[in-house]
């Protein structure tokens, strides 16, 4: 049920890119909007707020956004806010670049780092995947302070754990 | 002795009953005098009446005839018998009767009396033995209780050794057993402080590590820079290409 | 504690040693996700290749026990506290199955069902780890129950007897002694050999921490290990706690070494279940427990056993406690555990009230297997003990409707009491064999019958006295041999104590049961004719 109403938020959110012709970039942008939503509980709250309007919930991350993405992210974050669905976005948004991605016979690889990876890292690290699961990926950057360093990547429920932060983990754990 | 002297005692006894028993029919078979006096009276009166004569018509010198010759008659009557040598017929029975209890007394009387004689002394040698026996016997049993007395009072002291023992005993076994406790309860002690020890250290070491892994971390932060950063990821997608 | 002084070098040295063999790599693990939690339990999505009982590592680091497999989710339970997991979460899958430390580490020492330590005596030492869930032996594996697992309680010993190996169920209802007597049998394993095991499950914290203290006042913890889920644990703690304990107690009967359980109490535990399989929505049957409630408890007690030689010949033997509401034997749980044990000792609320305590009613407990156990010593003392007490509950039945009875019924009757006075018992004072072999010898040869019902415990007490000090060396051969050296002797030896002994009453020893049912009787009759001296008297 859950699924099935994410879903065609989902499918309506890449009908939207897609008819601007602007998928690549609206989807990025839609994914890492967000993961900044799900890493930021203030902003998750504002959005799901039901003591808020959502006229106000909608002002609050078009503010946010403004000019940094383009108009139709904008529109369509705004969109799912205003109908009330502030708190399902991520999930949201994860479905409709699952989605995409399937669509385009690839998986999704959530990759996430503590800085940006530069293109070309991008294209090594998707053959890499390529080469070990035999899966097309496609990458997703999730910038995440608390990994460190190194790189943590989830392909669906597997999860590939390079990151200093899983090594001081380990290290913490040894000693106990 | 006093045996003997019983015998002849009882001897004794019985020949004077004997003698008794056999002078009794002689001294009933003489007669008694006065019996005589009166008897020679009344045959002089029978025959004066037989002649006769009645008293009143009896003439002095017929009388005193008469009574002359009554007083011979009585004086005779006096005279006979004689006390000492008994008429001959009575000596006669008497000394029949004498031989015929003389006989059945040896064949009959003297075997009975024999036998009653020895089964009495029988009886007392036999009473004597008894009693001999049984101031033996008491002896003994007075020997015994001695012996028994001296038992008791040695099972007295052994109880009351065993019982000395036995609190001696029960005295050890509670100092033992009161100084296992405190040993017991020592140990415990000492295991408790262990415990509590191994706790802290464990507790002190794994703060430690925490502080330790926590300085470490911010060292690695401090220094990992873009070009670090850079490499870190080159070797995570190098390592997993390499994976497959 | 001059010592715990730590200098930089030593914990240089600590780290050191600590990353020797620490080699960074990468690490691919298959992560689910946390769709809804509630309640101590958790639904997980992902996580395909996960087992039954398998541990779950949520992201706080909780253990979460994989429950239900269903085609897209798992269902699973929390092993603590469930504020700190949300949905969306992230559930690693360790590979292991719920396993508990073993060993004789755990001698003395408090933990939870995990076998976490929680007496603050620092970590465990000298133990290995364990699955909980183990399969029971199997059928050539055992051999028959003959050893004797003494109590320590006269009634059970001589009329229950337990074997090493046996389950032996404890019923009753609430405040009738059930703790009390499991407490005094693992009191009374000091020196036997027998490492217990006591799992308190849901109970008040309170009671389990006065047990405990009491346990170690009497030097009994040297030798057990107790394994706690108070009420306040979740229910999954409380329903999983009799398994760790078990798996700690197999692990020493499979060393060939004898172990003794108690598991205070299952009908907690069998609520715990309850609870977590409605949350599981599995469906529910009688009382609302789940179908597989009997299995819960069959697994459980199949796997207390006595070995066969060739696997050592260890023992595990059970002693599990059921509480009964308003002594109803008939409802599912007591039922379900009285068909899988070996036998059962009942307590009475009304003999308990009455006085009679361990309020064990002899006349309905059973020991389906101990009985070859039982030493041969305490088969001669007891004789006809079980008869004379029965027909002693009938006689007295009768007996209180005040009709008059023949001498041989008073004579029993008068036995009778006495015999159940001499069965009381105070609570943590277990009897060594031998000593009950001595009381229980003098109650039903008779020694008793002359005596007034208030005198026998005190007879009892310093009968025993006379013969520790007296007799010692024939004590010592009934506790090393289980057999009475010399009948006569022995019984010689009571006759000599009871014709010293001076009753209450004044009234000297006559071992003579007749006499005695007719100077009751006289009693009697004074007590009915005083009234009427009395109005006569007034008369006057």
């Amino acid at each position: 049920m859950a699924d099935d109403r994410l879903g065609g938020y989902a499918d309506a959110l890449l009908a939207v890119a897609a008819a601007e012709g602007a998928s690549e970039v609206v989807e990025d942008e839609l994914f890492r909007f967000a993961e900044v939503l799900r890493g930021s509980e203030t902003l998750m709250d504002t959005v799901s707020d039901r003591q808020l309007s959502l006229e106000r919930r909608q002002a609050v991350v078009e503010d946010l956004l403004g000019e940094s993405v383009s108009a139709i992210t904008t529109a369509l974050i705004s969109m799912v806010v205003g109908t009330g669905r502030g708190a399902d976005l991520p999930a949201i948004v994860d479905e409709a670049v699952e989605r995409s991605a399937a669509g385009r016979n690839r998986a999704l690889a959530r990759v996430r780092s503590a800085v940006e990876l530069t293109d070309d890292q991008k294209s090594r690290l998707a053959a890499a995947i390529k080469s070990s699961t035999g899966t097309d990926v496609e990458i997703r950057v999730v910038i995440d302070e608390t990994v460190m360093g190194g790189l943590v990547t989830e392909i669906g429920d597997d999860v590939i754990d390079g990151s200093v932060r899983r090594r001081m983990a380990q290290l913490r754990e040894s000693f106990t | 002795m006093t045996r003997q002297i019983r015998h002849l005692v009882g001897a004794l006894g019985l020949a004077g009953t004997l003698l008794v028993l056999a002078a009794a029919p002689a001294a009933a078979s003489g007669e008694t005098i006065g019996s005589c006096a009166i008897d020679k009276a009344i045959e002089a009166e029978e025959e004066l009446v037989a002649n006769g004569f009645t008293l009143h018509e009896i003439h002095d010198e017929a009388l005193e005839a008469e009574f002359g010759a009554l007083e011979s008659e009585m004086e005779s009557c006096l005279e006979a018998p004689s006390p000492i040598i008994p008429e001959l017929d009575e000596i006669i029975w008497g000394g029949g009767a004498f031989l015929i209890l003389l006989f059945f007394m040896i064949t009959k009387g003297m075997p009975a009396v024999q036998g009653a004689m020895s089964a009495r002394s029988e009886k007392i040698a036999s009473d004597l033995d008894a009693a001999e026996q049984a101031k033996s016997d008491a002896t003994k049993i007075k020997a015994d209780h001695a012996a028994e007395l001296a038992g008791a009072k040695a099972e007295a002291a052994a109880l009351i050794d065993e019982a000395r023992g036995q609190a001696d005993q029960l005295k050890t076994d509670l100092q033992t057993r009161a100084e296992a406790d405190i040993a017991e309860m020592r140990t415990r002690a000492q295991a408790d402080i262990e415990a509590s020890r191994t706790q802290a250290i464990s507790d002190l070491r794994s703060e430690v590590s925490q502080i330790a892994v926590g300085a470490a971390e911010a060292v690695i932060r401090a220094n990992l820079d873009a070009n670090a950063q850079s490499a870190l990821v080159d070797a995570y997608i190098d390592e997993v290409a390499g994976r497959g | 504690m001059s010592d715990l002084t730590i200098n930089t070098a030593d914990i240089a040295a600590a780290i050191k040693s600590n990353l020797d063999g620490y080699s960074p790599s990468l690490e691919q693990t298959t992560v689910g996700r946390v769709l809804e939690v509630g309640d101590g339990i958790a639904r997980v999505s992902g996580l395909p290749s996960a087992a039954v009982n398998e541990m779950l590592r949520f992201e706080n680091g909780l253990i979460g026990l994989a429950l239900n497999l269903d085609e897209d989710s798992i269902g699973a339970v929390v092993l603590g506290d469930v504020e700190g997991i949300e949905e969306g979460q992230t559930v690693v899958a360790t590979g292991e199955i719920l396993s508990v430390p073993v060993g004789d580490g755990l001698l003395g020492r408090v933990v939870n069902p995990l076998g976490e330590p929680i007496d603050g005596k620092g970590p465990l030492t000298n133990v290995q780890p364990r699955r909980m869930e183990i399969q029971a032996p199997g059928i050539l594996g055992r051999k028959p129950v003959h050893e004797p697992m003494q109590t320590g309680i006269k009634s059970i010993d001589s009329l229950i007897p337990v074997g090493r190996g046996q389950r032996e169920l404890i019923i009753g209802d609430r405040k009738t002694g059930k703790t009390t007597i499991a407490l005094d049998a693992i009191l009374n394993q000091k020196g036997l050999g027998v490492k217990c095991i006591y799992v308190a499950i849901g109970q008040k914290a309170s009671t389990v921490a006065q047990n405990v203290a009491m346990l170690e006042e009497l030097g009994a913890m040297e030798y057990t290990t107790i394994v706690v889920a108070p009420a306040s644990d979740p229910a999954p703690f409380k329903f999983l706690a009799p398994y760790g304990g078990c798996a700690m107690g197999q692990h020493w009967m499979e060393n060939g070494e004898h172990s003794l359980i108690i598991y205070d109490d299952l009908s907690k535990q069998a609520e715990a279940y309850r609870q977590v399989s409605l949350l599981l929505r599995r469906p529910p049957g009688r009382e609302a427990f789940p179908g597989d409630v009997f299995y819960l408890h069959s697994r459980l007690l199949e796997r207390a056993a006595k070995l066969s030689d060739e696997l050592g010949a260890g023992s595990l033997t059970a002693l599990p406690v059921i509480e009964t509401k308003a002594g109803d034997v008939s409802a599912f749980i007591p039922t379900n555990v009285i068909s899988i044990t070996d036998g059962q000792i009942f307590l009475q609320d009304d003999l308990f009230k009455s006085g009679i305590r361990p309020a064990v009613d002899v006349g309905i407990s059973v020991s389906r297997v101990g009985s070859a156990a039982q030493v041969k010593a305490m088969k001669t003392a007891t004789g006809t003990l079980k008869g004379d007490l029965q027909q002693f509950r009938e006689l007295e039945a009768f007996a209180a409707f005040g009709s008059d009875l023949d001498a041989v019924s008073k004579a029993q009757l008068e036995r009778g009491y006495r015999l159940t006075e001499l069965l009381k018992q105070g609570v943590n004072t277990p009897f060594p064999v031998a000593e009950q072999t001595v009381s229980i010898f003098a109650g039903t040869r008779g020694y008793l019958d002359s005596l007034p019902v208030e005198d026998v415990l005190r007879f009892e007490a310093e009968l025993l006295e006379w013969f520790r000090t007296r007799h010692g060396d024939t004590m010592d051969t009934i506790k090393n041999e289980g057999t009475i050296p010399d009948e006569e002797a022995f019984e010689a030896g009571i006759k000599a104590f009871a014709e010293q002994f001076q009753a209450s009453d004044g009234s000297s020893h006559e071992p003579d049961p007749e006499d005695q049912g007719e100077a009751h009787s006289k009693t009697v009759d004074s007590d009915t004719t005083l009234p009427e001296e009395d109005i006569t008297r007034d008369e006057d």
